[in-house]
């Protein structure tokens, strides 16, 4: 399996996230989105009309939507069905949480692609954007807090959140903070905390992990 | 404060490769807007119609608001046959200039902020290295810096411990000399070329001159862009975005020899573009 | 309704400000709250005991609010130096051998936690504790509006230190009321009593609406929401 991948996209994250969860072993090629323009150039077309990244390949198999490859890597990859779920109302719900996912990509992801890039589009209205969605997914999120989930969807994890988690952490690079945000703060805590999580630049790995002890020398220091 | 230090020197302000026959370039340079154009086979520089040096060097156009004091440094070894010349492009950043070129400087934060990579949360100590300011060549050197690195090239496999030196030849630039994998004596060159687009904000063009004809180019400049991009979630959160240079502010210890270093020659030579001179 | 409102002008500055409730913030917790117009990183150690500092890391400026608790310690991002409860840096990786002395630390502000909140005060002196005033956390929520027009909107019976007493679709509910930089309102939702998971979703919704109307009187400048408060000036340049 080959994933077409620029590390800097949040896009390319959730695949590379949700291949850690669950072990599935791929290999990358890696395109030049930024500085290069790659995907604007004849060879990549032929590949993703689009001219979009993640491009994902597996035997005569091309998917070219970051949604539909984690959807086929959850049905393919997950025999109990925990990340895709079947169940008519949470299946719906699924659904829409895919299309939020895309929403965040507009909004909070083209403010970071302006930030860094400085991308020429109207910033102060992608991070306003950002700040509407973010104002439902706390909604959503504490709801779910108070049927004690932590997750967006029933209790455990599925494909949802991790469609939504890129341009939720990554919102800070593009100027758009999570302070005030608690329940989303919680929810990025809960997805770090996933065993397997892989990091990418601008998300830190799970250094305040319950289990990760004192450096040994602090340690030997207290003790004495 | 735009002060005639500042304003006299050279600054990347675009990567050759972007100077398309009849482009156009915007682009901020201390809070002044400037045109770089290329008409075919000339490429010019300008600030409203007055007409701005220019200069293409290490695949990188340079140029000056005001009349530089002295030639743009020079990097030999960079322009040394067999060498893989990568420009990674720019990176905005909203810091201080000179806050972007001290934490390239600094190896201390690799276990923390480049985990896994360049440097390991079990292996955080840094040995003693030996900093000097050159003052015939006015230039801030590093030398016999060790650290080690789990990753610390694209091309590396397993943890090593890894070589540096590092040399600020301008107030924003960074020049890093590190132990090369693939040929075992010689340096491979990654650098750090500062835009000054504020005093808080900058520009930052990563370029790398590396001795490695295996990794695929796309590769080596995702893996520059990885680093780039996690200093940059703590470059914009450093308090003040100013440089402070009253040594009270903030506090070294020895691991960061370089910085103080760096922060004395800037106020030596009086530049203050993007530094904090009084205490807040 | 305006006689029972607060007065606008009411700013607890040395007194105890609520930043955050208590229900929800796990041990090993670290954000980013304003107290006073303050910048503070606010964090449980493992053990649960709570902290408030300015949020300035001695060593290079970093913000504490990006670091990682480890035991009862919290560690800064950067470089990971290890502050003890006492605010004094216990630790320094760069130097594992090292005993860094007294004067490296961080600035310590007052934390309290009491009736399902966090407190903070950025007095000299701790201040005495709250008035006791129970309740259950239900959300927390930021407003794009000043603290006068939610008194203005809001028909408050009773004021106590930082907190109104309303009543929020018949339920008899609790305020935290915490000012945010540039004009805008962090509030504290609570019961009075234990509440079903229904009903905190109702309250949850009946707060966003009184958000909605409280927007629309006094909206706060979409940049001003979207910019760093107290960060980084920034100027984004040219387009590419
Ligand atoms: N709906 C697509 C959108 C993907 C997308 O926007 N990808 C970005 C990278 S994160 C991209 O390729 N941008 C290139 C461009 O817009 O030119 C998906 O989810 O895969
Ligand atoms: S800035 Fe906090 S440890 Fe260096
Ligand atoms: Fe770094």
């Amino acid at each position: 399996m080959k994933l077409y991948d620029y590390v800097l996209s949040g896009n390319c994250y959730k695949i590379r996230l949700f291949a850690a969860l669950l072990g599935i072993p791929y290999e990358t090629v890696a395109v030049d989105l930024y500085p290069g323009k790659e995907q604007t150039r004849p060879a990549f077309l032929r590949l993703n009309p689009a001219g979009t990244l993640p491009v994902l390949q597996d035997g005569d198999l091309t998917l070219t939507d970051s949604s539909a490859i984690l959807t086929y890597l959850a049905r393919r990859h997950d025999p109990t069905g925990q990340w895709c779920p079947q169940d008519p109302e949470l299946l719906a719900q699924l659904v829409g949480w895919l299309s939020f996912a895309d929403d965040l990509t507009r909004t909070s992801g083209a403010a970071r692609l302006h930030a860094i890039f400085k991308k020429p589009i109207d910033s102060v209205a992608a991070q306003k954007g950002a700040h509407a969605l973010l104002r439902r997914l706390e909604l959503h999120l504490c709801d779910q807090e108070f049927d004690d989930s932590s997750f967006l969807l029933g209790k455990a994890p599925t494909i949802a959140d991790i469609a939504c988690f890129p341009y939720v952490a990554l919102a800070p690079d593009g100027g758009v903070e999570l302070d005030g945000y608690a329940a989303v703060q919680r929810w990025i805590y809960a997805i770090r905390k996933l065993d397997g999580f892989l990091p990418m630049p601008g998300i830190h790995p799970l250094h305040e992990h319950p289990d990760k002890p004192l450096p040994e020398g602090l340690n030997a220091r207290l003790e004495a | 404060m735009i002060n005639e230090i500042a304003l006299n020197d050279w600054y990347p302000v675009a990567m050759a490769s972007e100077l398309k026959p009849g482009c156009r370039l915007n682009r901020v340079l201390m809070e002044r807007e400037i045109q770089i154009s290329n008409d075919g086979d000339k490429t010019h520089a300008f600030e409203g119609s007055r007409v701005l040096p220019l200069q293409i060097r290490y695949d990188h156009v340079w140029t000056s608001l005001g009349a530089p004091a002295r030639p743009l440094f020079e990097i030999p070894e960079g322009e040394q046959d067999g060498r893989r010349l990568v420009a990674c492009g720019r990176v905005h950043v909203r810091c201080s200039p000179l806050r972007a070129v001290e934490n390239f400087l600094d190896i201390a934060h690799f276990p923390y902020v480049h985990t896994g990579i360049l440097g390991a949360e079990d292996h955080p100590e840094v040995e003693r290295y030996d900093v000097e300011i050159d003052d015939e060549k006015d230039e801030v050197w590093a030398r016999q810096v060790k650290f080690f690195q789990p990753q610390a090239a694209k091309s590396a496999e397993g943890g090593i411990m890894a070589d540096y030196m590092y040399r600020v030849p301008a107030p924003t630039t960074s020049i890093l000399y590190k132990t090369c994998p693939a040929r075992v004596g010689e340096w491979d060159i990654i650098t750090l070329f500062v835009q000054p687009v504020s005093e808080t904000t900058c520009d930052v063009w990563p370029w790398m001159a590396l001795y490695d004809d295996e990794t695929p180019f796309n590769d080596l400049v995702q893996f520059q862009q990885t680093i780039f991009m996690q200093d940059r979630s703590i470059l914009e959160n450093q308090i003040p975005a100013l440089l402070p240079l009253d040594p009270k502010m903030e506090t070294p210890t020895r691991a960061d020899l370089t910085s103080i270093a760096y922060r004395r020659w800037l106020k030596r030579r009086r530049m203050f573009y993007g530094a904090q001179t009084i205490a807040a | 309704m305006t006689q029972q409102s607060p007065s606008p002008t009411a700013k607890p500055s040395s007194s105890w400000i609520p930043v955050a409730l208590s229900a929800g913030f796990r041990p090993g917790s670290n954000i980013r709250v304003f107290a006073d117009g303050n910048d503070i990183a606010l964090w449980s150690s493992f053990s649960g005991k709570l902290s408030a500092w300015v949020n300035r890391c001695p060593h290079r400026g970093m913000r504490l609010s990006h670091g990682f608790v480890r035991g009862e310690m919290l560690a800064c991002i950067y470089h990971g130096w290890h502050f003890a409860q006492d605010a004094n840096c216990k630790y320094i990786p760069a130097h594992p051998e090292l005993v860094p002395g007294e004067m490296i630390c961080a600035q310590a502000h007052h934390a309290h936690e009491q009736d399902g909140l966090l407190w903070v005060s950025c007095a000299e002196e701790e201040p005495d504790a709250p008035a006791r005033l129970p309740g259950f956390g239900v959300r927390s929520l930021l407003i794009d509006a000043p603290r006068p027009v939610l008194a203005g909107v809001l028909e408050v019976t009773h004021e106590a230190q930082g907190r109104w007493e309303l009543t929020l679709a018949d339920q008899p509910v609790i305020l935290g009321v915490q000012d945010w930089p540039e004009g805008r309102t962090g509030v504290h939702l609570l019961t009075k009593e234990a509440v079903s998971a229904e009903t905190k979703k109702m309250l949850s919704r009946e707060l966003e609406a009184m958000r909605r109307t409280c927007e629309a009187i006094a909206p706060v400048s979409a940049s001003a929401s979207a910019s760093v408060p107290s960060g980084p000036s920034s100027r984004s340049g040219d387009a590419a």
